[in-house]
Order: structure tokens, then sequence, then C-alpha cells
């Protein structure tokens, strides 16, 4: 089967899944607003104005205005941005580190102990806790957060590649590639790698929706991003405050991690059900 | 089977000593000195070098590593900065409300999500299971910090019925971060059983033991659940390590006088010997609960029994890898 | 003549699946008589084990459907039996073999376990005397009865077979349905465990259904023999019938795809094509695509059974009308 009929015949049976079209549908709308935010939003993520602090929900403020009178709306478009690329280069780093560490500790026997009992030290550690305590010494900023809550989750991808990399290299293809004298790297890249991709796509797209979680736990106990940016989680920490009168300052910015949460763990499962063929009905 | 459990609790001793250089190095690195934020920023050179030495962090990285390490095996935690009594004395008072709780939660987490999972499973392509499937998935694309607020909104916001924050005066402030934290490992748990009863219900044993002439519940709940725990107890393992850690948020939220708020008060306040032992109980704590957990399994599948009397080397990681494939 | 035991008419089983259907069965009838043993032979998805499982009431639903016809034992008709009688019926007067010994026992169980299991559903015996007939049918197989509190997994295939063949013989049954039950096994054990079930049989006077595609084994065991093809019976009759008499292209085709050792340059004659796909079976005869004698009549309709003598039946178009 050649690549192209490949990925329509993986596309045909993701179709089929309504759910997960239906996600799909929101991760595409959820980017178009993250890079057109700008243009979307009828404020800027902060327009202070004390003459229009904590107004409710209504026509003109759809989502209500915050203690500082700073739309709600504006600022969960903005702050899309943040889910977007802490979803997508935190998991980018854990897949970068951990698929190197699980490459070289499957290929390689004698580092294979070595790496892999590291990444066992790391996991003993629970991963929100790792990050806090990296975030802390890296101090708060986007990139930091994204850097510990992707170097945290290293060691679970070190593990799913190990794994998978070990099961494909012990088949035929791969010991005829050997067979005609391709080289270790040569053979990672173009025969070990595509085949266990179906397998980190899956736990990429639901460590995606894992690292958005993470990422807003931590700045909602204020070991991420800062005021006044509009981070969900940060938004979530600052109206918890008026929890009892302006409930609407939590609710908001929670549904709109769960939707993207969401939608990602729809996705990620579509996604698995139609690359293994085992499920195949 | 005995000198299996004394190894692995042998074991634990190189992962703590891992972890503490692991931690204690990340916050070696971390910005603020702790000695003039305990004292001000006016404090004279004698007073910080003198407070240093009191609480063991005066001289070089390795000087300071090896008094942690030191520490470590006599016991010692050291002396948290703050309050200049020793973290394990604070740890241990907190401890016991975290795994209060804790213990809770994965109690409920385990029951709904067995029970659900069952349910689902054998219901497979009906309402009933689309319901509870999408309930699951909501449980876990739910954070646990908004769930723990959303509960308070509800109950105590608007129906009044439960007390918003504290622990220990009434059995009613348990309720909501129990449920805040076992509503999310019952959601993992569930969708874990679901498709562990799926594979197994397809299994040839399945039908030989229907072609005895069995009935439909004892197949499902002596032939098939036995089979499916295997996976379940490792997801149900992996979700204990989970939950110490939603602890942490959990009682940010619910002001609970537990493990993780002081972990993260301990944090903001750059209390760096109360952050390494509380780094330290949890990863202690998670050691044993898998510790416990393949215990378990030896119970519940006799090949691994097997494996683990025949083999002399072992890993410290548990099934991950097995599960990975 | 003996009472009959089995009787299986008409019987038609489907697969149905949003994708496709499946017509697994089509049209099987056949009767046994008791103490007597009948070989389904066929390839590989002709619709044996789905015959069997139709019979024990095994088939998975959905996707599986049993569309028409009727299995009477002892002249009741199990298909319209309420579960709770068919469960008395199951594992205690028909009981089965299945085809993979390596999955077919529940792995977390002890084989004592899972042998009295069947005892205690099927007899009043306590739990003490069920573990002590467990053991005994151990032994009974060739097993040691003190390794009844051993797990699956610490037998070999062989004895995996056996332990299955003590469970299915637990409750000493009436019928036994062996379904490929030596197919898994090396030659040498094949050899053993034919030997056991065909004494087990002697001694309880067990009627038998043996599925299998090996005609070998079939001679050594089996009173009669239904070649099994797409779903029908394509020719049935005593296994002197099939063996010395055999009609049908297909069952000649079968048997002289055996190789011949006495005749060395005899080049292995095959069976031209493929098994039909059973999800679109060609119309008239099934086996019409790929028989030599294939004439335009075999191509439409139904094609009927024909009675050659009073105990042979073959399905071809090249006998209708009687002249042999």
């Amino acid at each position: 089967m050649n690549k192209h009929s490949m990925l329509s015949e993986i596309w045909r049976r993701f179709r089929k899944n309504r759910q997960a079209v239906a996600g799909l549908i929101v991760l595409v709308l959820f980017v178009v607003v993250a890079v057109f935010a700008e243009q979307l939003a009828p404020f800027g993520y902060d327009d202070q104005d004390a003459s229009r602090a904590m107004i409710a929900p209504c026509l003109e403020f759809p989502f209500g205005t915050d203690n500082l009178g700073r739309d709600v709306l504006s600022r969960l478009l903005y702050g899309s941005r943040y889910s977007l690329s802490i979803g997508f280069l935190a998991v980018g780093i854990s897949v970068l580190t951990g698929g190197f560490l699980g490459v070289i500790a499957a290929y390689y026997p004698k580092l294979d102990n070595i790496i892999m009992r590291c990444m066992d030290l790391f996991m003993a550690i629970p991963q929100m806790l790792l990050a806090m305590c990296i975030v802390t010494a890296l101090g708060s900023s986007l990139f930091n957060l994204m850097l510990a809550v992707g170097l945290s989750s290293t060691p679970k991808f070190a593990r799913v590649v190990r794994a998978s990399v070990l099961a494909t290299r012990e088949q035929e293809f791969v010991e005829a590639a050997r067979a005609i004298g391709a080289g270790n790297w040569r053979i990672i890249l173009h025969h070990i790698l595509p085949n266990s991709i179906s397998a980190l796509i899956v736990q990429a797209t639901l460590a995606m929706a894992g690292a958005i979680i993470s990422a807003s736990a931590l700045s909602f106990l204020g070991f991420g991003i800062q005021a006044p940016m509009p981070e969900w989680g940060a938004m979530l920490s600052a109206g918890r405050k008026y929890i009892r009168t302006q409930a609407y300052l939590t609710v908001i910015p929670g549904l709109a991690i769960m939707v993207v949460v969401y939608a990602l763990n729809v996705v990620g499962d579509g996604l698995r059900d139609c690359l293994d063929p085992r499920l195949k009905k | 089977m005995l000198k299996y459990i004394i190894k692995r609790l042998l074991w634990i001793i190189p992962v703590l000593i891992g972890v503490t250089v692991i931690v204690f190095t990340i916050l070696y690195f971390s910005p603020g000195d702790p000695a003039y934020l305990a004292l001000g920023d006016n404090a004279t050179p004698e007073a910080v070098e003198a407070y240093r030495i009191e609480m063991g962090i005066n001289g070089t990285y390795w000087e300071r590593l090896g008094r942690t390490l030191m520490g470590l095996l006599q016991g010692d935690l050291g002396l948290s900065y703050r309050s200049r009594t020793p973290v394990l004395d604070e740890l241990i008072v907190r401890f016991k409300v975290t795994f209060n709780i804790s213990a809770w939660s994965i109690l409920l987490g385990i029951v709904l999500g067995i029970f659900f999972g069952i349910v689902s499973a054998l219901k497979q392509n009906t309402v009933w299971d689309s319901l509870a499937t999408g309930c699951a998935l909501f449980g876990i694309s739910m954070p646990m910090f908004w769930q723990g607020l959303m509960l308070i909104l509800v109950f105590s916001v608007w129906l009044g019925w439960l007390p918003a924050s504290g622990y220990g005066s009434s059995w009613k402030q348990m309720i909501m971060p129990v449920i805040a934290l076992g509503v999310n490992s019952s959601a993992t748990i569930m969708r874990t059983t679901r498709s562990s009863m799926l594979e197994v219900m397809r299994q040839d044993y399945i039908r030989t033991a229907k072609a005895k002439g069995q009935s439909y519940w004892v197949v499902v709940l002596r032939h098939a659940l036995k089979n499916a725990m295997i996976p379940i107890v490792t997801v149900i393992g992996l979700q204990l390590g989970v939950l110490l850690a939603g602890s942490i948020v959990t009682e940010v939220i619910f002001s609970v006088a537990g493990v993780g708020k002081y972990l993260v008060d301990s944090l903001n306040a750059r209390d760096y010997a109360a952050v390494q032992g509380c780094v330290l109980l949890i990863a202690f704590v998670s050691a044993v609960l898998n510790l416990i957990v393949d215990v378990i399994y030896t119970y519940i599948d006799p090949r691994m029994k097997t494996m683990y009397e025949s083999t002399k080397v072992f890993s410290l990681s548990k099934k991950g890898a097995k599960k990975d494939v | 003549m003996a009472e009959s035991i089995l009787e299986v008419r008409n019987l038609e089983i489907r697969y149905v699946t949003d994708e496709e259907t499946v017509c697994a069965v089509n049209d099987i009838s056949f009767s046994l008589e008791k103490g007597e043993s009948i070989g389904l032979v066929g390839e590989t998805g002709a619709g044996k084990t789905t015959t069997a499982l139709g019979i024990m009431g095994l088939v998975p639903d959905p996707p599986g459907e049993i569309v028409g016809g009727s299995v009477l034992f002892e002249g009741q008709n199990l298909l319209r039996m309420p579960e709770k009688n068919l469960r008395e019926i199951r594992g205690g007067k028909i009981s089965m073999i299945f085809q993979d010994p390596m999955t077919s026992l529940n792995p977390v169980m002890t084989v004592g376990e899972q042998i009295a299991e069947v005892v205690l559903l099927h007899s009043k015996m306590s739990k003490g005397e069920a573990r002590k007939k467990a053991m005994e049918m151990l032994e009974q197989v060739g097993i040691p009865g003190g390794r009844c509190d051993d797990y699956p997994h610490q037998f070999s295939g062989g004895m995996k077979q056996r332990v299955m063949i003590a469970i299915a013989l637990a409750c000493s049954p009436e019928l036994l349905i062996a379904d490929e039950p030596t197919t898994a096994l090396d030659v040498t054990i094949q050899a053993q465990v034919l030997e056991l079930m065909r004494n087990l049989k002697q001694e309880y006077g067990t009627s038998l259904i043996l599925i299998t595609h090996d005609l070998g084994v079939v001679a050594k065991i089996c009173d009669k023999v239904a070649v099994v093809y797409a779903g029908e019976i394509i020719e049935y009759g005593t296994l002197k019938d099939i063996y010395t008499d055999k009609r049908h292209p297909y069952t000649i085709g079968l048997f002289d795809s055996l190789p011949d050792i006495e005749n060395e340059s005899a080049e292995l004659k095959v069976i031209q094509g493929m098994v039909p796909d059973p999800s679109c079976l060609p119309e008239g005869c099934k086996f019409h695509p790929r028989c030599p004698y294939a004439e335009e009549g075999c191509k439409h309709g139904r094609m009927e059974p024909v009675s050659v003598s009073e105990t042979h039946m073959v399905r071809c178009g090249r006998f209708r009308g009687g002249e042999v």
C-alpha cells in the first residue's frame, strides 16, 4: 500500500467517528481563533476600564468583564494562544527529548539500563510536582512553563517510544534492511520511526490534552503565567476570589479549557481507533 | 515472594537517593536566598552566616548535597526554613490528612470506575454505553481545580449544603475534596475497565466458560473480571500517583492543610527544605504503593508470580513498558 | 436402528455487520445416533465451527444470527429452548472441545478449579467431591492428579488439550463436539489425544461430532462423514460410502489432494480456484466456479441433495434425477 492510499484509508476510518470529527473541527476553530485573536477580539487583552468593572454577561460583553473592567471574551480569545502554544511546544519538547532517549535506549542495549533507570527516577516524582520544581528553578515565564511541562513528561515518551521501537525492531523488514547493510541510524529514521509513528501520534495528541491541563493548573497555583497575561488558568485563579458574586469569572475560563481538552481527547481516541488495526471491526 | 518484597523495599532506597539528588539540584539553582528571605534584606552578613549554619545550608553544592543525603539516610529531612522545626514532623501531621482524603478518593474512583466500566462494556454500543463513556471523557477532560471550584459553586454557594473549605471539624468537609479527586480517577479507571472487559469478553476461555453451562453473570464476574483486572490494577496504581499530585490542587482549593498545600506554601515561601521533604515523601509513598500494587498483581495473575519468583534482575519500573506495547 | 440423539435440520447462520453479511452456514442437516460419531470435514472457513457453535447455542450475537432451521437434541429443539434450560444441557449433556487449547483455558484459574466448575454446575457434588472428581478426570486423560492446583501456563499445549478434554468429559456428556481437537498439537501428541478420545468414546458410549480438515483423523474415529463446503453439506454418508464411493467432485478433489506415497510419480492434484468468499457466495451450486464438470445448469437455482443409497447423499447436479 502506498502512502497516499494509507492516509486516505485512515481518513476514511476517522471520518466514520462523528465525535472525533467534531473534535477536530473544534480544534481547527481553536487554531483559527489563536491565530486571528487580534482581529476577532473586540477589546485588547489588557484594556482596563474601572467604569465597566464586573459587568455580568450581556450583549456587549458576552462573557462579562472582570474586576479591572477587562472584557472576558477578548481575554479568552487571546488566552487560546497560550494553551495552543503550550500544548504544541510542550509536547514537542517531550516528544523530541523522550523520543531521542527512547530510540537510543532501544537501540543501544548498553545505554538502555542507564537511560531507563534515570527515567524511572524522574517518574518516581509525580509530573506535576516535577514541573512545579522546574518552574520555580527557572522562574515563571511562558517558555519556562512549556519547558517544565514538556520535560516533566519526557520519561513517559521515552518509555512509549522505546517499547514501540523494540516491538518494530524485531520485525522482519528491519532484519531485511539490516541484511542489505543499512546503518543503525538509517534503519531508525527510515524503517523504525515511520512504523512507530502511529503510537507516537496518538500519545502526543492525548499528551497535549494533559499538557494544557498541567500548564493551566500551574498557572492557577501561581507558578505559571503571571498577570496581566490572559492565560486561562491564571484567569481562573484571579476570578476565584469572586466566585460568590461573579461566578462567570470562574466558570467561563474553565469551560474553555475543558472544551479544548475534550476535543483533543476525542481526536486522540479517534486516531487510536483508526490507527490501531487490531481494533478494526 | 517475601524475598521479592524485601528486594523491592530495598530498591526504594536508591530511588529516594536519586530523587533527592534531582530535587536538590533543581532547587539549588533556584533563585532567592533563603537566608535573606528569612532574615530580611538588611540582615548583617554575620547573622546570615549564622542562619545558614543553623539550617545546614552553608558550604558548596557538594557539601550540602552530602549533608542532605546523610540526613536522609538517618531519616532526617532537615529543618523548615520558615518555622525552623523538623520538616519530617510537619509532614507527618499533614500526611495523615492527605492520606485520608486520597484513600477515600481512590475508593470512590475504583467503585465508580469499575462499576460503570463493566456496565458500559456489557452494554456496548447502547445508549448506556455512550452515556457512560461520554461522562468519563468529560471526567478526564475537566481540570481538577476547575471541577473543585464548580463543586464549591454548586454545593456551597448556590445550595449551601456543604462547607467550602477546611478539614477536620466535620465529615462534610471531606465530601467535596473526595469527589473532586475521585471522579477524575474514576473516569480513567472506567475507560480502562471498559476496554479491558471488551477485550476479555472476546477471549476463547469466556466461550469455554459459557460452554460449561455457566450463567452469564458468573462468567462476567468470575471469569472475565478477574482477567480484566490485570490492566485495571495497573491503572489504579498509576492513579495513586496522579491522586497524590492532584491533592496539591485540591488541597489549595478547599484549604485543606495537607501535604499538597504545604508544598505550594513552601514553594511560594522558597522554603526548599520543606519542598524537598514533600517531594521525597510523595515519591516514597508512590514507591510503596506501587509495590503493593505489584504484590496484588501476583494474586490476580498467576503468571506474574512465576515471573517474579524466577527473575533475578528486575526493574524498578512497573509494567508500564509492557502496557505501552 | 438406535434412536437418534441429535438431528440438525436446515441450519442457517449468518454474521451481520455494518459492512457485509457473511453466510457462514447455509443449509446443514445431519443426524447422529447414540454412540455414533460423525466427522464434519472441509476447508477452513467452510462453516464447520459455526455449525458446532450453533448446536451449543454459542454463536456470538451480535454479529451472529441463527436465521433458520432446527437443532433437535433428544427430541427437543435447542434453538427454541429458554437460556436457563439450555445452560443445563451445555456442559452437562453436550460438551465441546475447542480448537485452540492455548487460549481456551482461563489463565487466572487453576485447571482443577476449571474442571470442578463444570462438575459443580451439573451435579450435586460438594466442593471437596468436585475437586476429587477433577483429579480423577486429570488422571484419566493422563495427567497426574496432583497437578490440579497448577495454572494453565504451567502446562504444555498437548496437556492443555487434555485438560480441555477432561473438562468436556467431566459430566459424562451424551454428545461431545470436538472442534479440530488435534490441529494445534504436534503429530505425536495428536495420536495420543485421538487414542484418548476413542477410548473414552468406547467407555462412555458418547456420541461424537468431530470437526476437522484431516481425512486421516476421520478415518480413525468416525462412523459417518459429512463434507462441508461453503456452509452446505455437499456429500454425506457412512465412512465406507465416502472413502470408497465418493461422488462429489469436491470430495474427490479433497481426497486427491492428499499426497500418495505409493505412487511416487503422481503429481499432487490441487483443486483449482479458491474457497468462495462467504459474504458473496456464487449462485447455484456453490462449487461450480471450481468444478471441472460444471454445466450451465449448475450455475442457477438451488442445488438439492440427491440420495445415492440409503445412507449416502450428494449435492451435485450430475446426479440429479437419480442416474448415477
